[in-house]
């Protein structure tokens, strides 16, 4: 499987090589589907930039998956699947993470989750959040045009 | 002539993402439960992940706004049902996308205004002189797109119990 960055907001998820050749310009358009849960969140063969937090197992499915995940999985499907409330047990967690680049900015991350059997064994509710700062390490060059 | 000053400056690539998860499961019964989850996702982000070849290692000029503000809402409705002779589950999905970008585009201009050679705006293209793009150019450019796609799935499964030695599946879907 391979991945592509465009910048923030924007990758692919490639496997084995298939795009589907829609644009000529670009041949990396992906033929992967990109699901989270039950929903398909790839767009014009792209996979949206989510900060995936609070995940209980990441599914990759080689090859076609046309018949359970449709025709925008062709090349295979990548399924993250979240954490879902438990319905018997209070839980919290919370994860923290920096760090500097050199000449550059500063990084910070702040995620947090919290679970309550609101009718135990009946219903749950499951809540989770989280804080994502990059620090630049790109400098724009003061200059003139004539 | 004119100068980069508006926009340059160290450090010019900044991320900003913030967002969550909220999901709601019930137990019917042994046979019956649901999970509803709705989570959101704001990214704020400005600058260019980009390097000129010709300016220093991680360095680009830049003379116009370059931003992409990017939302995700997205909504899953998930039903599992113990039929007895096969496991049901219904799942309906929406999503939307919103992204609001700019980008910078006055090397294009460069370009486009006299052919490859860059830094001269005042030029009389050989090919479009006379029409729109001759004269005076102030060089700055850049675009702006707002989209929304958003996305609205409903699948109905059926499948065969575990064990045995003949399984089938059936679905629809919209």
């Amino acid at each position: 499987m391979s991945f592509i960055s465009a910048g923030p907001g924007t990758q692919f998820l490639v496997m084995r090589g298939v795009a589907d050749g829609s644009n000529p310009t670009y041949s990396n358009f992906s033929a992967t589907g990109f699901f989270v849960d039950d929903m398909s969140t790839s767009w014009a063969g792209t996979q949206p930039d989510l900060h995936l937090y609070d995940i209980e197992r990441i599914e990759v499915l080689n090859g076609p998956q046309g018949t359970t995940y449709g025709a925008g999985a062709m090349a295979g499907a990548v399924r993250c699947v979240t954490n879902k409330p438990d319905l018997n047990n209070f839980s919290a967690g919370v994860d923290f993470s920096g760090g500097s680049i050199a000449n550059g900015g500063e990084n910070f991350t702040y995620e947090g989750f919290f679970n309550a059997p609101l009718i135990p064994g009946k219903l749950g509710l499951r809540v989770s959040a989280f804080i994502d700062s990059r620090g630049g390490f790109i400098n724009n060059l003061l200059t003139t045009r004539v | 002539m004119s100068n980069n000053s508006a926009w340059a400056r160290d450090n010019y690539n900044t991320e900003h993402t913030t967002g969550g998860r909220i999901a709601l499961r019930g137990e019917l019964n042994d046979n019956w439960s649901g999970t509803l989850t709705y989570s959101f996702q704001r990214q704020n982000v400005v600058g260019a992940w980009d390097q000129d070849p010709n300016l220093p290692p991680r360095t680009v000029s830049r003379f116009g706004p370059e931003s992409n503000r990017f939302e995700a809402k997205m909504a899953d409705l998930h039903i599992d049902g113990d039929l007895g002779i096969a496991d049901l589950v219904f799942a309906s999905t929406y999503w939307s996308l919103p992204r609001r970008q700019q980008n910078e585009y006055s090397q294009y201009i460069e370009n486009f205004h006299n052919g490859a050679n860059e830094g001269v705006t005042c030029a009389n293209d050989p090919v479009y002189g006379g029409g729109p793009y001759t004269d005076c150019a102030v060089p700055i450019q850049y675009y702006e797109y707002h989209t929304n796609p958003e996305r609205w799935s409903n699948e109905l499964r059926l499948a065969s119990k575990p064990g045995g030695k003949f399984h089938w599946l059936a679905g629809l879907y919209t």
